[in-house]
């Protein structure tokens, strides 16, 4: 049984093809960088994948199931949770709540059992960091805490797949560090992780694997060695002299 | 939150405060031997009612049901028929009226589910429209724009009508604060911050709206149901607009999002109207512009920066016989 299978999706808005026939499998434990230029479909794909957009046709199977038709909340029941490139704090709640809630909302289903929430809340915040900021509200946090503080939210609902959009996005060096590192500790935990970045240099430190879309179609999918030097990948980054360039 | 409170329970000035608020409620009656003011006072809770109900959509899932008159009104009505042609008495009428407020609150709060903001507003306050339109249709059971008369009062004692109406009021006030301080309200609250990312998180925001719409419209009927037994009247003027800008006055007045907000806004606004009642029309005007006044000054509503002011006294002042207290000590084992 596949853990993640995604075959044939395309999904078209009014004159505009945002995703074309994009096929690819993901093995339980993989860590992939999902990568392209702006436009390219990478942020449609997540949506996609959890339920905030319908495909236009196309097939996604979770392990060994269909989640195709569901909600956002019942697939993230099934255990695949995102992060968004833009923070989304709820911003009356302070961040020890925002945990909590997220992990009430999951606490009906088998998984979410046993536990209190706020201790689940206090574990999740301990282990990332933010024990201190416990009781601050989001508006007070820095850039770098916001993107963890999304991380948290989407760990408190015990996900088998994370997806990470832009986690690196408006972070300075030494937070793109810290977040680099909480990243692969949840990979060596066992997580499976997909991860859309501009910020390649950053990515292809700690993905195996990457996929690179351009204009909704998959062009290249494979070790990071690979891909950066994969003539169709330079060429939709940097143009039809990209390759002349790049080889240069 | 409430689930934390609990464990960590002190009494605090706010409490002081709350306390001494309720003496004085209780013993109003007491204190202004006028049933006349009883009657407004009635009229107060039945408000605050009101608005604590439509603060619960407003205030925590971010629903602005402009036409919460309609479940006040659906509840004033079943109350008429209930009462006038089942012949049913008041005590039962109202959880009943409630209950049929609660399946409007189904009906409409469904396909209102898709709408946000203005949006909701307006196809809430229509909603609200059609009904107004059709209880003066079919007047020969709605008796069109004269209404229903000659509902059963509570009672016919006004010191019993506010009694009831207080304690109900409590009682009200009492739930809705235990659910917005539960589980429940922090899921309300992300849903009121950030929908998106509430779904994100696995929050079926359709069923905790829906929900909060069945609450409050039960709610909302439930006190439509006394406000009519207690005027003995129910007439097709509950759905309209002035009803819906006094609940969202009320509220906004009081404060949203903070459930004992609108019980605030309500006796300031129902007192206000009366005391100007003597100076004629220009009152509508005074009113008005008092109104814009608390807006412009205080955003937040009057409640809470009034609770802030008060405990913080009443703890400066409380600190002050602990130190007398203390040095009276001192100098005793001196």
């Amino acid at each position: 049984m596949q853990f993640l299978e995604v075959n044939k999706l395309c999904k078209y808005f009014v004159g505009l093809r945002a995703i074309e026939d994009a096929s690819f499998r993901l093995e339980k434990g993989e860590i992939v960088g999902l990568v392209g230029p702006n436009g390219a479909g990478k942020t449609t794909l997540f949506n996609l994948l959890t339920g905030f957009l319908n495909p236009t046709k196309g097939e996604i199977d979770f392990r060994g199931e269909t989640i195709l038709g569901l909600k956002p909340h019942e697939i993230v029941k099934k255990g695949i949770s995102k992060t968004f490139q833009i923070p989304k704090p709820f911003h009356s709640l302070s961040c020890f709540e925002n945990i909590v809630v997220s992990v009430i909302a999951n606490l009906k289903t088998a998984k979410g059992k046993g536990r209190g929430a706020e201790e689940k809340a206090r574990d999740i915040m301990e282990v990332l960091g933010l024990r201190e900021k416990s009781e601050m509200l989001p508006g007070a946090l820095t850039q770098g805490d916001l993107k963890i503080l999304e991380v948290a939210k989407s760990l408190a609902t015990e996900p088998e797949l994370l997806l990470l959009d832009e986690p690196f996005a408006g972070l300075s060096v030494s937070e793109i560090g810290q977040l680099t590192s909480i990243i692969q500790d949840l990979h060596q935990n066992g997580l499976t992780i997909i991860i859309i970045e501009h910020k390649l240099r950053e990515l292809m430190k700690i993905v195996k694997r990457v996929i690179v879309l351009n204009f909704g179609v998959k062009i290249a999918d494979g070790i990071p060695e690979e891909i950066t030097s994969n003539r169709k990948v330079i060429e939709a980054y940097l143009g039809s002299g990209g390759s002349s360039f790049a080889s240069a | 939150m409430f689930y934390v409170n609990l464990k960590r329970f002190s009494f605090t000035s706010k409490h002081l405060l709350a306390l001494i608020v309720l003496l004085f409620l209780f013993l109003i009656p007491g204190l202004i031997r006028d049933p006349y003011i009883w009657g407004i006072l009635v009229m107060a809770n039945i408000y605050a009612a009101f608005g604590i109900s439509f603060d619960l959509l407003l205030g925590y899932t971010g629903l602005a049901v402009l036409g919460f008159g309609l479940f006040v009104g659906v509840g004033a009505y079943a109350a008429a028929f209930l009462n006038l042609y089942l012949g049913m008495p008041p005590w039962l009428t109202m959880p009943v009226s409630g209950l049929i407020g609660a399946l409007f609150g189904l009906i409409i709060g469904v396909p209102c589910l898709r709408l946000k903001g203005l949006y909701l507003a307006l196809a809430s306050f229509a909603a609200a429209a059609i009904c107004e339109k059709l209880v003066i249709v079919f007047n020969d059971i709605t008796n069109g724009r004269e209404g229903l008369s000659g509902l059963d009062p509570i009672s016919f004692s006004n010191i019993t009508n506010y009694y009831a109406s207080l304690i109900l009021l409590l009682v009200s006030t009492g739930i809705l604060l235990c659910i917005v301080r539960s589980k429940i309200g922090l899921i309300l609250k992300s849903i009121c911050d950030e929908e998106i990312a509430a779904k994100a998180v696995g929050i079926n925001t359709n069923w905790y709206k829906l929900l909060t719409f069945l609450i409050s419209s039960f709610m909302g009927a439930f006190w439509g149901s006394f406000m009519a037994h207690f005027m003995m009247h129910a007439g097709p003027g509950v759905f309209g607009m002035h009803m819906a800008i006094t609940i969202f006055m009320v509220t906004i007045v009081g404060g949203v999002s903070t459930i004992v907000g609108p019980v605030g806004g309500a006796y300031l606004l129902i007192i206000m109207n009366e005391l100007l009642r003597g100076i004629g029309e220009v009152r509508l005007l005074i009113y008005a512009v008092i109104t814009i006044i608390i807006y412009l000054l205080l955003p937040q509503g009057i409640v809470q920066p009034t609770i802030v002011f008060v405990s913080t006294g009443l703890r400066k002042v409380s600190n002050i016989f602990r130190i007398r207290n203390r040095s009276v000590g001192n100098s005793a084992i001196s």
